[in-house]
Protein backbone atom coordinates (compact mmCIF):
# COMPACT_ATOMS: atom_id res chain seq x y z
CA UNK A 1 0.00 0.00 0.00
CA UNK A 2 2.78 2.34 1.26
CA UNK A 3 4.36 2.04 -2.45
CA UNK A 4 1.24 2.42 -4.63
CA UNK A 5 1.13 5.58 -2.26
CA UNK A 6 4.79 6.60 -3.15
CA UNK A 7 4.52 5.71 -6.79
CA UNK A 8 1.85 8.03 -6.87
CA UNK A 9 3.09 10.99 -5.12
CA UNK A 10 6.15 10.38 -7.25
CA UNK A 11 3.60 10.29 -10.21
CA UNK A 12 1.99 13.16 -9.06
CA UNK A 13 4.95 15.62 -8.39
CA UNK A 14 6.09 14.85 -12.14
CA UNK A 15 3.02 15.72 -13.37
CA UNK A 16 3.15 18.84 -11.50
CA UNK A 17 6.82 19.57 -12.62
CA UNK A 18 5.94 18.90 -15.92
CA UNK A 19 3.01 21.09 -16.25
CA UNK A 20 4.99 23.89 -14.76
CA UNK A 21 8.09 23.32 -17.11
CA UNK A 22 5.44 23.24 -19.89
CA UNK A 23 3.69 26.72 -18.71
CA UNK A 24 6.87 28.27 -18.76
CA UNK A 25 8.93 26.95 -21.23
CA UNK A 26 10.62 29.79 -23.43
CA UNK A 27 11.22 29.53 -26.91
CA UNK A 28 14.72 28.13 -27.73
CA UNK A 29 17.27 30.42 -28.73
CA UNK A 30 17.71 30.75 -32.59
CA UNK A 31 21.56 30.65 -32.19
CA UNK A 32 21.81 26.71 -30.28
CA UNK A 33 19.22 25.71 -33.09
CA UNK A 34 20.80 23.28 -36.35
CA UNK A 35 19.50 25.04 -39.27
CA UNK A 36 17.42 22.78 -41.96
CA UNK A 37 18.15 25.02 -45.30
CA UNK A 38 20.19 26.92 -45.83
CA UNK A 39 20.26 29.29 -48.91
CA UNK A 40 21.02 32.73 -50.13
CA UNK A 41 18.53 35.35 -49.42
CA UNK A 42 18.44 35.99 -52.84
CA UNK A 43 17.62 32.52 -53.57
CA UNK A 44 15.08 32.44 -50.81
CA UNK A 45 13.44 35.83 -52.23
CA UNK A 46 13.25 34.75 -55.57
CA UNK A 47 11.63 30.94 -54.48
CA UNK A 48 8.85 32.97 -52.89
CA UNK A 49 8.29 35.42 -55.48
CA UNK A 50 8.03 32.87 -58.02
CA UNK A 51 5.78 30.22 -55.95
CA UNK A 52 5.14 31.40 -52.44
CA UNK A 53 2.81 27.98 -51.83
CA UNK A 54 5.21 26.14 -52.59
CA UNK A 55 7.81 28.34 -50.50
CA UNK A 56 5.65 27.75 -47.77
CA UNK A 57 5.66 23.56 -47.81
CA UNK A 58 9.09 24.05 -48.00
CA UNK A 59 10.35 26.76 -45.59
CA UNK A 60 7.60 28.08 -43.39
CA UNK A 61 8.57 27.30 -39.53
CA UNK A 62 11.79 25.59 -40.55
CA UNK A 63 15.08 26.85 -39.17
CA UNK A 64 16.47 28.77 -42.04
CA UNK A 65 20.31 30.21 -42.48
CA UNK A 66 20.42 32.97 -45.07
CA UNK A 67 23.07 34.58 -46.41
CA UNK A 68 23.10 38.31 -47.89
CA UNK A 69 24.03 41.54 -48.01
CA UNK A 70 22.48 44.11 -45.41
CA UNK A 71 20.72 46.37 -47.59
CA UNK A 72 18.73 48.16 -44.55
CA UNK A 73 19.34 48.18 -40.83
CA UNK A 74 16.20 49.59 -38.61
CA UNK A 75 16.22 49.86 -34.85
CA UNK A 76 13.44 50.92 -33.20
CA UNK A 77 12.04 50.06 -29.50
CA UNK A 78 11.35 46.65 -30.14
CA UNK A 79 14.53 45.04 -31.74
CA UNK A 80 16.51 45.42 -34.69
CA UNK A 81 15.40 44.79 -38.34
CA UNK A 82 18.15 43.68 -40.69
CA UNK A 83 16.62 43.21 -44.71
CA UNK A 84 19.20 41.19 -46.78
CA UNK A 85 18.93 42.34 -50.66
CA UNK A 86 16.46 39.99 -52.92
CA UNK A 87 17.97 41.24 -55.93
CA UNK A 88 15.49 43.40 -57.15
CA UNK A 89 16.37 46.75 -55.66
CA UNK A 90 13.80 47.07 -52.61
CA UNK A 91 12.60 44.15 -51.33
CA UNK A 92 14.47 40.99 -49.99
CA UNK A 93 14.30 38.66 -46.79
CA UNK A 94 14.06 40.99 -43.24
CA UNK A 95 14.99 39.30 -40.67
CA UNK A 96 14.08 40.35 -36.72
CA UNK A 97 16.87 40.82 -34.22
CA UNK A 98 17.41 41.17 -30.34
CA UNK A 99 19.06 44.64 -29.13
CA UNK A 100 20.14 42.26 -26.40
CA UNK A 101 22.67 40.46 -28.81
CA UNK A 102 26.05 41.98 -29.25
CA UNK A 103 26.64 40.90 -32.67
CA UNK A 104 24.00 42.71 -33.78
CA UNK A 105 25.72 46.20 -33.08
CA UNK A 106 28.01 45.06 -35.61
CA UNK A 107 26.36 44.71 -38.33
CA UNK A 108 26.98 47.39 -40.98
CA UNK A 109 25.05 48.53 -44.10
CA UNK A 110 26.99 46.93 -47.37
CA UNK A 111 28.50 44.12 -45.57
CA UNK A 112 27.48 40.51 -46.52
CA UNK A 113 25.80 38.38 -43.53
CA UNK A 114 24.60 35.29 -42.24
CA UNK A 115 21.95 35.08 -40.47
CA UNK A 116 19.87 32.15 -38.90
CA UNK A 117 15.95 32.78 -37.55
CA UNK A 118 12.54 31.24 -38.26
CA UNK A 119 10.74 31.36 -41.86
CA UNK A 120 7.47 32.83 -41.31
CA UNK A 121 6.47 33.26 -45.10
CA UNK A 122 6.13 36.46 -47.13
CA UNK A 123 4.77 39.80 -46.91
CA UNK A 124 6.26 42.38 -49.52
CA UNK A 125 9.63 40.83 -48.16
CA UNK A 126 10.21 37.34 -47.15
CA UNK A 127 10.03 37.19 -43.24
CA UNK A 128 12.06 35.73 -40.27
CA UNK A 129 12.19 36.04 -37.32
CA UNK A 130 13.99 35.19 -33.65
CA UNK A 131 17.00 35.86 -35.99
CA UNK A 132 20.45 35.39 -34.86
CA UNK A 133 23.64 36.33 -36.68
CA UNK A 134 25.47 33.29 -37.82
CA UNK A 135 28.66 35.11 -38.96
CA UNK A 136 29.55 38.56 -39.31
CA UNK A 137 32.02 39.31 -42.58
CA UNK A 138 33.60 42.81 -42.42
CA UNK A 139 33.24 44.31 -45.57
CA UNK B 1 12.52 68.00 -87.80
CA UNK B 2 15.30 69.76 -85.51
CA UNK B 3 12.38 71.78 -84.40
CA UNK B 4 10.81 68.41 -83.53
CA UNK B 5 13.55 67.27 -82.09
CA UNK B 6 14.18 70.08 -80.09
CA UNK B 7 10.98 70.19 -78.83
CA UNK B 8 11.01 66.47 -77.94
CA UNK B 9 14.45 67.49 -76.26
CA UNK B 10 13.22 70.37 -74.44
CA UNK B 11 9.99 68.15 -73.36
CA UNK B 12 12.65 65.33 -72.01
CA UNK B 13 14.70 67.77 -70.36
CA UNK B 14 11.50 69.52 -68.45
CA UNK B 15 9.88 65.79 -67.19
CA UNK B 16 13.13 64.61 -65.72
CA UNK B 17 14.12 68.57 -63.79
CA UNK B 18 10.48 68.14 -62.58
CA UNK B 19 10.34 66.52 -59.19
CA UNK B 20 7.20 64.88 -58.78
CA UNK B 21 6.79 64.24 -54.85
CA UNK B 22 5.52 60.94 -54.01
CA UNK B 23 2.04 60.85 -52.60
CA UNK B 24 3.18 57.04 -51.33
CA UNK B 25 4.87 55.56 -48.14
CA UNK B 26 5.11 52.65 -46.79
CA UNK B 27 6.90 50.41 -43.58
CA UNK B 28 8.08 46.97 -43.65
CA UNK B 29 8.90 47.21 -39.74
CA UNK B 30 4.74 48.35 -38.25
CA UNK B 31 4.86 47.54 -34.80
CA UNK B 32 1.34 45.60 -33.72
CA UNK B 33 1.11 44.10 -30.20
CA UNK B 34 -2.00 42.90 -28.76
CA UNK B 35 -2.32 42.50 -25.21
CA UNK B 36 -5.76 39.88 -23.63
CA UNK B 37 -5.61 40.81 -19.94
CA UNK B 38 -7.33 38.85 -17.42
CA UNK B 39 -7.11 38.55 -13.70
CA UNK B 40 -5.82 35.09 -14.29
CA UNK B 41 -3.70 35.43 -17.45
CA UNK B 42 -1.93 38.56 -19.14
CA UNK B 43 -1.54 37.54 -22.47
CA UNK B 44 0.61 39.73 -24.83
CA UNK B 45 1.81 38.91 -28.72
CA UNK B 46 4.05 41.55 -30.23
CA UNK B 47 4.95 41.47 -34.48
CA UNK B 48 7.53 43.87 -35.69
CA UNK B 49 7.43 43.20 -39.44
CA UNK B 50 3.93 43.74 -40.40
CA UNK B 51 3.94 46.00 -44.13
CA UNK B 52 1.69 48.92 -44.43
CA UNK B 53 1.22 51.37 -46.66
CA UNK B 54 -0.33 54.91 -46.38
CA UNK B 55 -1.73 57.05 -49.76
CA UNK B 56 -1.53 61.02 -47.89
CA UNK B 57 -3.04 62.18 -51.42
CA UNK B 58 -6.23 60.39 -50.69
CA UNK B 59 -5.98 58.68 -46.66
CA UNK B 60 -5.88 55.00 -48.07
CA UNK B 61 -3.57 53.11 -45.71
CA UNK B 62 -3.76 48.56 -45.75
CA UNK B 63 -1.47 46.47 -43.15
CA UNK B 64 -0.73 42.72 -43.71
CA UNK B 65 0.62 40.98 -41.12
CA UNK B 66 2.10 37.03 -40.82
CA UNK B 67 0.49 35.46 -38.16
CA UNK B 68 3.10 33.14 -37.29
CA UNK B 69 5.74 36.23 -36.94
CA UNK B 70 4.17 37.28 -33.37
CA UNK B 71 6.15 36.39 -30.71
CA UNK B 72 5.34 35.49 -26.79
CA UNK B 73 7.15 35.55 -23.84
CA UNK B 74 5.67 32.04 -23.26
CA UNK B 75 6.34 29.48 -26.17
CA UNK B 76 3.11 27.31 -24.91
CA UNK B 77 1.19 30.50 -25.53
CA UNK B 78 2.60 30.86 -29.13
CA UNK B 79 1.88 27.11 -29.90
CA UNK B 80 -1.68 27.51 -28.78
CA UNK B 81 -2.36 30.78 -30.55
CA UNK B 82 -1.43 29.47 -33.77
CA UNK B 83 -2.44 25.68 -33.42
CA UNK B 84 -6.00 26.28 -31.52
CA UNK B 85 -6.84 30.11 -32.27
CA UNK B 86 -5.93 31.87 -35.27
CA UNK B 87 -5.02 28.49 -36.84
CA UNK B 88 -2.26 30.23 -38.51
CA UNK B 89 -1.90 27.42 -41.28
CA UNK B 90 -4.79 27.60 -42.50
CA UNK B 91 -5.07 31.74 -42.42
CA UNK B 92 -1.43 32.42 -42.26
CA UNK B 93 -1.60 36.41 -42.83
CA UNK B 94 -4.34 39.53 -41.47
CA UNK B 95 -5.56 42.20 -43.51
CA UNK B 96 -6.91 45.53 -42.97
CA UNK B 97 -7.81 48.02 -45.75
CA UNK B 98 -9.24 51.51 -45.17
CA UNK B 99 -9.06 55.36 -45.47
CA UNK B 100 -8.56 57.93 -42.95
CA UNK B 101 -12.08 59.18 -42.80
CA UNK B 102 -10.46 63.01 -41.95
CA UNK B 103 -7.68 62.95 -44.24
CA UNK B 104 -8.04 66.61 -45.06
CA UNK B 105 -7.49 67.84 -41.50
CA UNK B 106 -4.17 66.30 -41.96
CA UNK B 107 -1.29 69.18 -43.44
CA UNK B 108 1.34 66.23 -44.07
CA UNK B 109 3.76 69.13 -44.98
CA UNK B 110 3.87 70.96 -41.85
CA UNK B 111 5.43 69.06 -38.23
CA UNK B 112 2.43 68.10 -36.10
CA UNK B 113 0.21 65.82 -34.50
CA UNK B 114 -3.06 65.31 -35.89
CA UNK B 115 -6.33 62.78 -34.73
CA UNK B 116 -7.67 60.76 -37.42
CA UNK B 117 -10.35 58.53 -37.54
CA UNK B 118 -9.49 55.17 -39.28
CA UNK B 119 -12.32 52.72 -40.83
CA UNK B 120 -11.98 49.71 -43.19
CA UNK B 121 -12.34 45.75 -42.94
CA UNK B 122 -10.20 43.88 -41.06
CA UNK B 123 -9.66 40.26 -42.35
CA UNK B 124 -8.55 37.39 -39.70
CA UNK B 125 -9.20 33.81 -39.36
CA UNK B 126 -10.92 34.08 -42.45
CA UNK B 127 -13.88 36.75 -41.54
CA UNK B 128 -13.92 40.58 -42.54
CA UNK B 129 -15.31 42.71 -40.00
CA UNK B 130 -15.63 46.40 -40.40
CA UNK B 131 -13.47 48.41 -37.93
CA UNK B 132 -12.96 52.02 -36.75
CA UNK B 133 -10.28 53.49 -34.84
CA UNK B 134 -8.83 56.58 -33.34
CA UNK B 135 -5.54 57.26 -33.57
CA UNK B 136 -2.71 59.94 -34.63
CA UNK B 137 -0.61 60.86 -37.69
CA UNK B 138 2.85 62.31 -36.58
CA UNK B 139 4.35 64.88 -39.01
CA UNK B 140 7.98 65.43 -37.94
CA UNK B 141 10.54 66.94 -40.13
CA UNK B 142 9.19 65.24 -43.13
CA UNK B 143 8.72 61.41 -41.48
CA UNK B 144 5.22 60.59 -41.11
CA UNK B 145 4.07 58.30 -38.50
CA UNK B 146 0.97 56.85 -37.69
CA UNK B 147 -0.32 55.18 -34.34
CA UNK B 148 -3.70 53.35 -32.86
CA UNK B 149 -5.12 51.92 -30.18
CA UNK B 150 -8.18 50.04 -30.23
CA UNK B 151 -10.10 46.62 -29.41
CA UNK B 152 -11.79 43.76 -30.89
CA UNK B 153 -13.83 40.64 -30.00
CA UNK B 154 -12.25 37.62 -30.74
CA UNK B 155 -15.84 36.23 -31.15
CA UNK B 156 -16.01 38.35 -34.12
CA UNK B 157 -13.46 36.52 -36.24
CA UNK B 158 -15.31 32.94 -35.26
CA UNK B 159 -12.26 32.25 -32.84
CA UNK B 160 -13.43 29.62 -29.93
CA UNK B 161 -12.00 29.85 -26.79
CA UNK B 162 -12.23 26.66 -24.98
CA UNK B 163 -14.59 26.71 -21.55
CA UNK B 164 -11.72 25.31 -19.48
CA UNK B 165 -8.81 28.74 -20.34
CA UNK B 166 -12.58 31.09 -20.43
CA UNK B 167 -11.05 32.89 -17.43
CA UNK B 168 -7.44 33.18 -18.90
CA UNK B 169 -8.43 34.53 -22.16
CA UNK B 170 -10.32 38.00 -22.41
CA UNK B 171 -12.86 38.09 -25.40
CA UNK B 172 -11.96 41.69 -25.77
CA UNK B 173 -8.15 42.01 -27.33
CA UNK B 174 -6.32 45.75 -27.79
CA UNK B 175 -4.56 46.19 -30.26
CA UNK B 176 -1.50 48.68 -30.43
CA UNK B 177 -0.45 49.59 -33.93
CA UNK B 178 2.16 51.78 -34.17
CA UNK B 179 4.29 52.71 -37.98
CA UNK B 180 6.80 54.93 -39.23
CA UNK B 181 6.77 55.43 -42.85
CA UNK B 182 9.21 56.01 -45.71
CA UNK B 183 8.66 56.94 -49.13
CA UNK B 184 7.66 53.96 -51.74
CA UNK B 185 10.09 54.41 -54.27
CA UNK B 186 8.52 51.28 -56.44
Amino acid sequence: MKKILLVSLLLFLCAVGFGFYEYFRTNAKTADLTANVKIPAIDLYNAYSDNETHSDSLYRMEVVEVTGKVTEVKTDTSGIIVLLDGGNGMFGVTCSLQKTDEEVKKIEKGSTITIRGICTGMLMDVVLTRCAIVQPDKK
Amino acid sequence: MKTIIAILVSASLFAFTLKVETTKYFTREANIIFFSDTPLEKIKGTNNQAVSTIDISTGAMDFAVLMKAFEFDKALMQEHFNENYVESDKFPKATFKGAITNNADVKYTVDGEYPVTVTGKLTMHGVTKDVSAKGKVTVKAGQISTSSTFNILISDYNIAIPSVVKDKINNTVKIDVVSNYKPYEG
